[in-house]
């Protein structure tokens, strides 16, 4: 049976150990855990996961920034990215919105929630 | 003397002697006139008379020299010619001789006594007796003559001389001097004539007798007188011709002479004493017309003792010339001096009319200005040099109380007005009197009776004499009371203002229409750090503000304060940078105010600036703060939420090992989230000092010992080793805080190092404070985060926290215990070598 893949970029290792289980618990998806943006460019486009999950505010490298490496490789620019932020007001809603994510997860969330979440935001 | 005698004839010097010859016997008569007629020596004319009666008849008619007479006549004896002779010419002697008959001495006597001169006897006569007898009669007659001439020829020179002495005039001189000169020489002609500088000439006085005509004012010239330049005459000498034909003359000098038919002339020069030197004036000439004449002795003489009156007249004449000039002039001036006097007397007069009427109207004009000097509300006075009070109007018992005469002649000192009125009115007097100009200043009087003080503008004025010099001085005081007492209330609002805008915490700017600065205030100063007069006059715009807003907010102003409509659409309050004297921004939030001339025109604007700089700092630094406290607080409780969700959902209730990984991950969080919570209140307190430090004495040793016993799990566990030195030192601190920084210090480089490398700790006590210095050999940390590391959440590596363990906020911790004690606190790092951190605690001195 075929299971949804996805890279989840996060630079706390325990908040993204809890959403991996979270997904993989609740819908059964498999979930690459990369806690530094750079880490995460160079696995990306062997990896080929089904969407990204994005942390915005990340040292060294932020969220925004991996984000338009993606768009700038024709492998990876198709790829849909979930961005998590704790930005949630409506003019950085609107700036996200601009760059063609394909939705944005304000922190903090619930974790048992998070997985319905992507599945509605990317229609699976 | 030198006479000058061409061909001199004796003849022409003897003069005709007449004898009258009375004889009634031809014979004897002829034979009387041949005898005398043989006489060498005399010459001889004759008349003859038979009778008494034809003698005495010829003797009165022809008046002849001498008379012969014989005694018997046919009409009587010779003594009764002599009789009536004598009876008729008592003054004379009768020059008669008697010719008697032989041996008759008694007639002889008789004859002599009536007056006859001589007798012979005519029977002894011989032409020798005859002749010497008559010769002798005929010299005598001669001396006689001459001498009486020569008498004659002194009395005129004395009236002639006395004449000159009458007549001033020369030609009255001249005119006098020819008449007699002529009439004493029985000269035809007697002229004067002046010579010319250039020896030509004119007659300039004549005396002639008719019918000869008259040459006065000819002008003569002799063509040799230029060329001789007068001769023989200029050395004084005389040219005496009786007769001009044998005179060896010029045929032209003849001519001359034959025009006025002259025939004999005697010309003595007139000679002038000029510095010594003898000048030829002119000539003196007399002439003799038709026939020669001998010139006696006497008449040259005469001549030349007249050329020599002439010549003093001539001086007098001169004299008298000028002395009539000088007279004249002397004249004229006293004429002059007179009409002067006279007009002065007039002018004396006038003036006195006007300056009686001047003084009529100056005691009007003084009694107005009196009558207004008294109602005056100014006091009005006037000083002497000395500064005495010549005058003082009424209002000056007003202010002193005391009445205006008394002041008249004393000082203000003397009348006890206030000393330091006094010294503003000397000053005021002495500048005055040093430059000549009117002088002002101001005094406050305290009124003796209210205890008022009032204010005076007082003015002194100098006042001159004729001579420009200051005798007087008037003095006026002007009650400025009520303007004062405005301008004192205006000063203090003044004042007041000044003392606010000096003072205020806010920018105050004042611009021009034009965009100009016309005031800052000194905030405004210390803000930009400019100097006033860099500011005052610049361009705002262009000079204060940044560039990018230059153009469009000098256009806005420049805009709203030439439109009252626009203007009112201008937004009185705004934000926007102005730019320092160093180049930096400062945001400044405006409060602009119009300012209007009293036509209500817009002629500017006040502008009052808060800078808000350090403000919008602060308000950013907080907003970012709360970001990322929000985040860091965040971060755990959605890990622990999401752990604890997964264990209470039961789907890891199949899988152990996972949910016992979720539960120490939510045991993890839950305990960074403490600690971060207990940092931010603690950083919280120390920073808003609400937390007062303990402090007491300890000794450094201990209290680093049980830093390190804190320490002993972390090093072990990063398998580290501590290097310390530390003294045993005395320290006032508070206990707790300084462990904290210690500990603080050391687990931050035990984390950052190496495994199995050194930390250093070493305590130094400097002669300011206590130095503790904590070295790692890690990572290090760039330049340019040395400074941020010690504020909240800027680890150079945000992740560090959660690798480390660490909150973010343990350096700005430290950094606020350290400032708290009054130390400090700094980095040094060389990356790749390794950190040193140094704090310093002061000696506490009691």
């Amino acid at each position: 049976m075929y299971t949804k893949s996805l890279l989840l970029i996060d630079d706390e290792p325990n908040l993204a150990s809890v959403i991996a289980v979270c997904l993989e618990s609740f819908k059964g998806w498999s979930v690459r855990v990369s806690n530094s943006g750079k880490e995460a460019l160079s696995i990306v486009e062997s990896l080929q996961p089904d969407a990204i999950l994005l942390d915005v505010m990340m040292p060294e490298m932020d969220g925004i920034q991996v984000y338009q490496q993606l768009q700038t490789n024709s492998h990876t620019q198709n790829i849909p990215v979930i961005l998590l932020t704790a930005k949630v007001q409506t003019s950085d809603r609107e700036q996200f919105a601009k760059l063609g994510v394909a939705g944005t997860i304000a922190k903090p969330f619930d974790p048992i929630a998070i997985a319905d979440q992507i599945a509605q935001l990317l229609n699976w | 003397m030198t006479t000058l005698t061409p061909n001199s004839n004796d003849y022409l010097f003897k003069s005709i002697m007449t004898v009258l010859i009375v004889d009634d016997a031809e014979a004897d008569r002829i034979t009387y006139m041949r005898y005398l007629q043989g006489d060498q020596n005399h010459r001889y004319r004759f008349l003859e008379a038979e009778t008494i009666e034809e003698g005495l008849a010829l003797w009165r008619s022809q008046n002849p020299d001498i008379v012969l007479l014989d005694y018997a006549l046919p009409d009587g004896d010779g003594l009764e010619i002599l009789q009536a002779m004598r009876t008729e010419n008592l003054m004379g002697k009768l020059e008669t001789i008697m010719l008697t008959g032989q041996g008759n001495d008694e007639l002889a006597v008789k004859a002599m006594r009536l007056g006859a001169a001589d007798y012979l006897v005519k029977g002894e006569l011989t032409a020798i007796s005859l002749c010497t007898r008559v010769g002798q009669v005929c010299d005598r007659i001669h001396i006689n003559r001459q001498l009486k001439r020569s008498q004659e020829q002194e009395l005129l020179i004395a009236q002639i001389s006395l004449k000159i002495r009458k007549y001033l005039e020369l030609e009255d001189v001249l005119s006098v001097i020819v008449q007699e000169v002529r009439a004493f020489l029985n000269a035809d002609r007697t002229v004067i004539y002046q010579f010319n500088p250039d020896f030509s000439g004119m007659v300039v006085a004549e005396s002639v007798l008719p019918p000869w005509e008259a040459c006065f004012h000819k002008q003569l010239s002799d063509e040799h007188f230029p060329e001789t330049m007068g001769g023989a005459y200029r050395e004084g000498r005389v040219f005496v011709a009786p007769d001009v034909y044998q005179a060896n003359l010029s045929e032209c000098h003849l001519q001359l002479l034959e025009q006025f038919h002259i025939r004999a002339s005697l010309i003595v020069p007139i000679l002038q004493n000029q510095d010594h030197n003898n000048r030829l004036w002119g000539l003196l000439c007399a002439y003799q017309c038709f026939e020669p004449r001998h010139w006696e002795e006497v008449d040259i003489r005469l001549l030349q003792q007249l050329s020599v009156q002439l010549a003093i007249a001539l001086q007098q004449a001169e004299l008298y010339r000028s002395l009539q000039v000088t007279n004249n002039l002397l004249s004229k001036e006293i004429q002059d001096r007179l009409q002067a006097e006279i007009e002065l007397l007039q002018s004396n007069a006038l003036l006195e009319m006007r300056v009686a009427e001047r003084t009529a109207a100056l005691y009007q004009s003084q009694q107005e200005f009196l009558s207004l000097a008294e109602n005056s509300p100014n006091i009005i006075g006037r000083l002497d040099r000395q500064m005495r009070y010549l005058y003082i109007n009424s209002a000056i018992e007003k202010l002193t109380g005391i009445p205006a005469q008394a002041f008249i002649g004393k000082t203000g000192r003397e009348m006890g007005i206030p000393e330091e009125n006094l010294a503003l009115q000397e000053a005021a007097v002495t500048k005055l009197l040093e430059t000549g100009n009117s002088q002002s200043y101001e005094i406050g009087y305290l009124l003796p009776t209210s205890k008022e003080r009032e204010y005076y503008r007082v003015y002194i004025v100098p006042e001159y004499n004729h001579d420009g010099e200051i005798t007087t001085m008037l003095i006026i005081f002007q009650d400025i009371t009520p303007n004062k007492l405005k301008e004192i209330a205006v000063q203090e609002i003044n004042q007041r203002w000044q003392s606010l805008l000096d003072n205020v915490r806010l920018i105050v700017v004042g611009l021009t229409a034009q965009g100009l600065v016309e005031y800052v205030n000194p905030f405004f100063l210390e803000i930009t750090g400019y100097k006033f007069a860099e500011v005052i006059g610049q361009d705002w715009f262009y000079n204060f503000l940044p560039q990018i807003d230059q153009e469009k907010l000098k256009q806005t102003f420049i805009d709203a304060l030439a439109n009252d409509a626009i203007f009112n659409n201008f937004p009185r309050y705004y934000q926007n940078p102005i730019i320092t004297r160093a180049g930096e921004e400062r945001m400044i939030a405006w409060n602009n105010t119009p300012l209007r001339n009293p036509n209500n025109k817009i002629i500017g604007t006040i502008s009052i600036g808060e800078d808000i700089t350090d403000k919008l700092k602060v308000d950013k630094i907080k907003g970012e703060f709360i970001s990322i406290v929000s985040h860091e607080l965040r971060t755990p409780l959605s890990s622990i939420r999401g752990a604890l969700g997964l264990l209470a959902s039961g789907v890891l209730d199949e899988k152990p090992d996972t949910a016992k990984h979720m539960l120490n991950i939510a045991v993890a969080d839950t305990e960074r989230l403490v600690r971060l919570v207990n940092d931010i209140l603690d950083l919280e307190r120390l920073e808003s000092s609400r937390i007062t430090l303990n402090r007491h004495w300890y000794d450094v040793t201990e209290l680093c010992e049980q830093a390190l016993k804190t320490m002993q799990t972390l090093t072990t566990d990063h398998q580290i080793q501590i290097v310390s030195n530390v003294p045993s030192l005395q320290i006032w601190c508070d206990r707790d805080r300084l462990v904290q920084t210690i500990v603080n210090l050391l687990s931050n480089a035990i984390k950052f190092s190496p495994p199995h490398s050194e930390v250093r700790f070493d305590v130094y006590s400097t002669t300011q404070d206590i130095l503790f210095k904590i070295s790692d050999q890690g990572r290090g940390i760039p330049e340019n985060s040395l400074e941020s590391v010690f504020e909240r959440f800027h680890q150079v590596d945000a992740s560090d926290s959660r690798q480390k363990g660490g909150t973010g906020l343990g350096l700005a911790i430290c950094r606020s215990i350290i400032q708290q004690h009054g130390g400090k606190i700094w980095a040094e790092s060389v990356l790749s070598q390794g950190s040193t951190f140094s704090f310093t605690i002061p000696h506490h001195l009691g």
